[in-house]
């Protein structure tokens, strides 16, 4: 295999975007031109090895394949669970009218949160379908991906939704809507647009060297990217606390663990008072933690900005 | 040679090899050429996504550097990095001279 052949299969299955891969393919260039000969026990598997940085760099979602079964994996375990939900009945309370009563949950419902579900994944296919017929990744976009990827994972509160009626300890709508409730998203979108203020005004001041067109370019991209997966996760989390989980009598009752059971007092706990404020407070500690190891991150990228990347540019 | 053996102190080699001077890809493996016996294949496709990996790691990092009058990629170990190189040297040889305790043991 000869140098030229060896890059061309290289690029062709290298899925890592700018700047990234123009500079993982200047490097390697410098490398090949080094060795003198075309010895294919020294070039190696060029598929192999493009493997190897996808992995490194785009971690979970390294290849297409990973992608597309995160989702349809996810979708098989609920779909496993709604298919033996349909088969249980259960016992759950509610309240209608200030008064709590006990009703059963029936099967239909369930096939509706299914049908639900594979909805909201359709436009995370559809995504990842554009993205494929790129050819190739853009780096932003396969942080995209990562980013919607996590969140899905981090939708946690899903699967306590089905799992937890099937252990008897009823339905956790509110549990959830701590999580993606008004008061807490609002902060958390205050304290985005504090996030993406305070970027701008590090690019803006003159503390740092101004770093290079290309780099300023991929802070944009970086910026513009986590305002709108921010966005969009906010926009998935109520999506998802409001359509997924409306309660199926689609009356406004409110669907609670049984009275004397742990998971009532948890719920309490968590839907009143202090135990309200202290998740809101652990997840904006949260929040603020990550926004402040973005800053420290980009402080030191910045300061370095005053030379390099030349490679590839 | 088992390939495990290397794969599983890759990262010590690596770390150790820079923290003797900063050094590109090429350089490296080289010298890590140089330094062992033929059966140990260090190639192309094992350093670059090593070094790629370690410094998402912020163990090392890589700035692209005049090098006799061509852009390379020099790697050097940052203050983590060093960190991490003396914790597995010490993990090392205190492993080494388990095994070796081990093996001379008379049968």
């Amino acid at each position: 295999m000869t140098k030229d052949v060896f890059f061309k299969n290289f690029e062709h299955h290298l899925l890592i975007g700018s700047p990234k891969r123009e500079e993982i393919l200047a490097e390697l260039k410098t490398h090949f031109d080094e060795l003198g000969m075309d010895d294919p026990m020294v070039l190696g598997d060029p598929k192999a090895l493009a493997r190897k940085y996808n992995r490194t760099h785009l971690g979970l979602v390294y290849s297409p394949v990973r992608l597309f079964a995160i989702p349809v994996v996810v979708s098989a375990v609920i779909y496993l669970i709604n298919f033996l939900a349909e088969r249980l009945t259960m016992n759950v309370s509610r309240i209608v009218e200030g008064q709590e009563i006990l009703d059963l949950t029936q099967p239909t419902y369930f096939m509706g949160t299914m049908m639900k579900g594979w909805l909201l994944l359709i436009p995370f296919l559809v995504v990842i379908l554009v993205a494929k017929s790129l050819a190739r990744w853009m780096h932003p976009l396969s942080w995209f991906f990562r980013i919607l990827v996590w969140s899905f994972f981090c939708m946690k509160g899903v699967f306590l939704a089905i799992v937890l009626p099937h252990l008897g300890i009823g339905y956790a709508y509110d549990f959830l809507e701590i999580f993606m409730g008004g008061s807490v998203m609002a902060l958390l979108f205050c304290l985005a647009f504090f996030a993406v203020g305070s970027f701008t005004i590090m690019l803006a001041t003159p503390v740092w060297k101004m770093p290079r067109k290309r780099f300023q370019r991929r802070l944009i991209y970086e910026l513009l990217l986590y305002g709108i997966s921010g966005a969009f996760l906010s926009w998935y989390g109520r999506f998802i606390s409001t359509i997924l989980f409306v309660p199926y009598d689609a009356t406004d009752v409110e669907v609670i663990p049984q009275q004397g059971t742990f998971m009532r007092d948890f719920n309490d706990f968590f839907s009143f008072g202090a135990g309200q404020n202290l998740l809101s407070y652990v997840m904006a500690a949260l929040f603020l933690w990550m926004i402040v190891r973005r800053i420290v991150l980009y402080r030191k990228l910045l300061s370095r900005c005053d030379g390099p990347h030349t490679a590839g540019s | 040679m088992n390939k495990e053996l290397l794969k599983g102190n890759s990262e010590l080699i690596i770390l150790s090899s820079l923290a003797r001077r900063p050094m590109h890809g090429y350089a490296l493996s080289e010298w890590i050429k140089e330094q062992m016996p033929e059966s140990f294949k260090f190639g192309v496709g094992m350093i670059y996504p090593l070094l790629h990996r370690l410094e998402q790691k912020k163990l090392i990092k890589g700035e692209w550097r005049s090098v006799e009058g061509l852009e390379r990629r020099v790697y050097s170990l940052t203050k983590q990095g060093k960190k991490i190189l003396e914790a597995k040297k010490v993990e090392w040889k205190m492993f080494h001279s388990l095994v070796i305790k081990i093996v001379n043991q008379p049968s």
